[in-house]
């Protein structure tokens, strides 16, 4: 399916690539057109990936590239164009081949970039936003407060290593290039316990040790389920960040995700939850602002600006989801950025939706050029 | 014509009371302590005023409020004039999802973190506690007990002192309590253990043998400490003890014994969360059967046999106690109660002075709790939005 809008004479042509029956594009589609400008066309990623001189086709202005998710074929033509093995098919939400998903993502991002057509987030940020060590490593170098992290070491028994040469410890393990909170562990030990939780279950299938994403988040506490988990993460790479304890509030734990747009620090959600792992999808709840803003006070605007410092980082992306972690005593900390961190649905900012403020950014900026 | 209601838990206490005056009625609420916000509202006659007043009084009710039993326990949060801690403000965490955070109140009184910085006040309860970057409990500790303040204190709060090693246990927390008893020497609760599951699981809390507390302060009405490793009442008495409660993810036997050899001749609240032989519970339905017997505290009002994967077993025996026959609460809530253990509670004895059975999360089916609500009792058995019915792998509220 090719879709190329007829360019209209007073309107520059604004495209999107992207997943077309996913919501993100529709919706972004929608609020594009309820301000008036014609519907952005939309490159199916499928199609990218199927036939690559597509691209060179897509005649448009302007390029807004969003997420590859939620599509079984575009996930495996990704994991075959990064290196990935044809022959072991993925079952149904198994975590596995991250790495060479993300390099398949990074090659479509080059090519993308190799176009030469102006886009909203530049595709190296969103490449740099896909790597959690050169993400953290950007915001060390900017002076961005973040939780102590390393690289995790490879090898499970040089992590087992580790845990006992520090007798106890809490660490967040998370896949350098997962995403959505896939595969991300939350460990914590002591010389007596383990404890593992992930939104993850294990499945053993023909002798082969499966990790199935699970959108129960799940403890699990026998040191040979542990060490069957992060067997299969750990040489993948992993981010191996220090587990700060986060604010608690009525009902769970909490973090927030801000979407910073053109700088400014714009729609932005509670996210609140039982387990260390706050990711909406994960049955877990949009907590209550008024509360937050109610305990942190100024100390929620700091959390603002810190959001804005860290999508500065990236100055050549006009927008950015940020999750800021606060602790117990009210400290803020900048968790991740996410470069799709805009599916924000029916949260409204200045009688705006995350997708029409998005929109009217681009716009606004388009026309500043 | 007047009625005072109040609540109390963990998260807040506060006051509601309402008041008829011909056709019209006006209901004044807000935080105990303070004057709170009123309402007046006028209505086509005094029937329905009265109508209106009764519903709102049962929707009350129905939250969890109580009587106020006089203007005392409003008025000054810890009593009357001779420092006697309501019954009402011993009771703390009372919904599961309110575990996960750290308490809001204590003893009915606001808790607030101790910063040295700041001016004194006088009316709030003060928590002390170490994080992963500053380990400031000893420190502020130590300075609050040298301020004049200490001398009026009536109760603390020791939250995280492990600061980051988990492994840590609050001896030392103790002793710095203890040197300081002299100057402490209104202070009437403690809660050892303010620690929330983002900050150490339950189960891996590091606690330490409390007794010496027991000695060092006579005038202690409430003790409750949270972790059951390393939890012991070596030397379990105390002339003036009036509640004490435990919340463990799973309790040693060693503990029970203690509580059932102690002697605590004012004990009238007892909350014992029990927990799961996952998590450290090794104890039987026997070793419970002393406290059970209605020997061991004459004067007990509320019992609560929590967060028990034997909450079916308990509500077996607990029906045929002599206790029943004196309390006024029962508690099994935050177990895996399930049909089995509800079919038990339906043969509850007629007793002069039970009037709450607290079953919030629990295992039972919707038709034994239509059965359940229809005893003469205030019942909750209200469960958290997102528990399932019929949930394979029943579980304690509070396991890890």
């Amino acid at each position: 399916m090719k879709t190329v809008l007829s360019p209209s004479a007073n309107s520059l042509r604004f495209g999107l690539i992207g997943n077309p029956e996913n919501r993100r594009v529709q919706d972004f589609q929608a609020a594009v057109e309820a301000l008036g400008h014609p519907r952005p066309a939309c490159l199916a990623y499928e199609e990218l990936l199927g036939d690559p001189s597509s691209l060179d086709r897509f005649d448009v202005d302007w390029i807004r590239i969003d997420s590859p998710g939620e599509n079984p074929a575009v996930a495996e033509a990704l994991i075959l164009r990064g290196g990935g093995c044809p022959d072991v098919p993925l079952a149904f939400g198994e975590i596995g081949f991250q790495r060479e998903y993300h390099r398949g993502f990074c090659d479509v991002l080059e090519q993308i970039a190799a176009r030469g057509i102006p886009c909203v987030n530049a595709p190296q940020d969103i490449a740099v936003m896909f790597d959690k060590w050169q993400c953290h490593q950007r915001f060390v170098d900017h002076e961005i407060a973040r939780p102590h992290s390393e690289m995790a070491p490879a090898s499970f028994l040089v992590l087992r290593e580790h845990m006992r040469a520090w007798r106890s410890g809490r660490v967040f393990l998370k896949p350098l290039h997962g995403s959505s909170a896939s595969g991300v562990c939350a460990l914590r030990w002591t010389p007596h316990h383990q404890q593992l939780i992930a939104p993850l279950r294990i499945q053993i299938e023909k002798g082969r040790t499966l990790l199935i994403n699970s959108l129960e988040v799940r403890t699990y506490t026998h040191p040979a389920d542990i060490q069957a988990i992060l067997e299969r993460l750990l040489p993948s790479g992993m981010i191996q960040e220090r587990w700060i304890p986060k604010l608690s509030l009525p009902e769970g734990a909490v973090d927030l995700r801000v979407l910073v747009i053109h700088g400014e620090p714009r729609h932005w959600v509670v996210r609140q939850s039982m387990y260390p792992m706050t990711n909406l999808h994960l049955g877990n709840r949009r907590g209550d602002a008024a509360v937050l803003r109610n305990i942190l006070g100024g100390k929620l605007d700091k959390a603002f600006e810190l959001a804005a410092r860290a999508a500065a980082c990236f100055s050549d992306s006009l927008y950015a989801g940020v999750d800021i972690l606060i602790d117990s005593s009210h400290r803020a900390f900048v968790g991740e950025i996410n470069a799709f961190g805009d599916l924000l649905p029916r949260l409204i900012h200045r009688k705006e939706s995350a997708y029409t403020a998005i929109a009217r950014a681009c716009y606004d900026r388009r026309c500043l050029v | 014509m007047k009625r005072e209601l109040i609540y109390m838990d963990a998260k807040s206490s506060k006051f509601w009371t309402i008041e008829l005056a011909g056709n019209s009625h006006t209901v004044t609420y807000g935080r105990i302590g303070t004057d709170g916000q009123s309402l007046t509202k006028s209505f086509a006659s005094p029937e329905a005023a009265r109508k209106e007043m009764d519903k709102l009084i049962a929707e009350k009710l129905g939250k969890g409020y109580v009587d106020a039993g006089g203007s005392d326990a409003v008025d000054a949060g810890v009593g009357g004039s001779d420092g006697s801690i309501p019954m009402l403000a011993f009771s703390s965490i009372n919904r599961r999802d309110d575990i996960g955070q750290n308490i809001g109140t204590f003893i009915g009184k606001r808790v607030m973190d101790y910063d040295p910085e700041k001016p004194h006040k006088p009316d709030v309860v003060y928590r002390f506690r170490s994080d992963w970057e500053n380990d400031e409990l000893l420190p502020n500790l130590k300075h609050f007990t040298q301020t004049g303040a200490a001398a009026e204190t009536v109760a603390l709060v020791i939250g995280a002192w492990h600061g980051d090693n988990p492994e840590m246990t609050p001896e030392p927390v103790l002793d710095v309590l203890m040197q300081a008893k002299d100057r402490l020497p209104k202070l009437a609760a403690l809660y050892i253990g303010d620690i929330t599951s983002e900050e150490n699981e339950m189960s891996w809390i590091n606690q330490t043998d409390l007794s010496p507390l027991l000695a060092a302060f006579p005038k202690l009405q409430l003790l409750r400490a949270r972790g059951g490793t390393g939890l012991a009442l070596s030397s379990p008495k105390h002339e003036n003890l009036r509640a004490l409660a435990l919340e463990t993810g799973g309790m040693d036997v060693s503990v029970i014994r203690s509580i059932c050899m102690s002697s605590f001749p004012n004990l009238e609240y007892l909350e014992l969360w029990l927990g799961t032989d996952e998590y450290g519970a090794n104890h039987a339905i026997a070793d419970l059967q002393p406290i059970l017997s209605g020997r061991l505290f004459p004067k007990l009002k509320y019992l609560g046999l929590r967060n028990s994967q034997l909450a079916d077993e308990i509500a077996g025996v607990v029906v045929n106690s002599p206790l029943i026959q004196r309390l006024e609460t029962l508690d099994l809530s935050l177990g895996v109660l399930t049909d089995e253990g509800a079919r038990a509670l339906l043969k509850l004895p007629p007793s002069p002075t039970l009037k709450k059975l607290n079953l919030h999360y629990n295992y039972i089916s919707d038709e034994l709790i239509r059965q359940l609500k229809a005893l003469p009792l205030t019942v909750d058995a209200s469960k958290p939005g997102h528990m399932e019915e019929d949930d394979e792998d029943r579980f304690v509220a509070v396991g890890e």
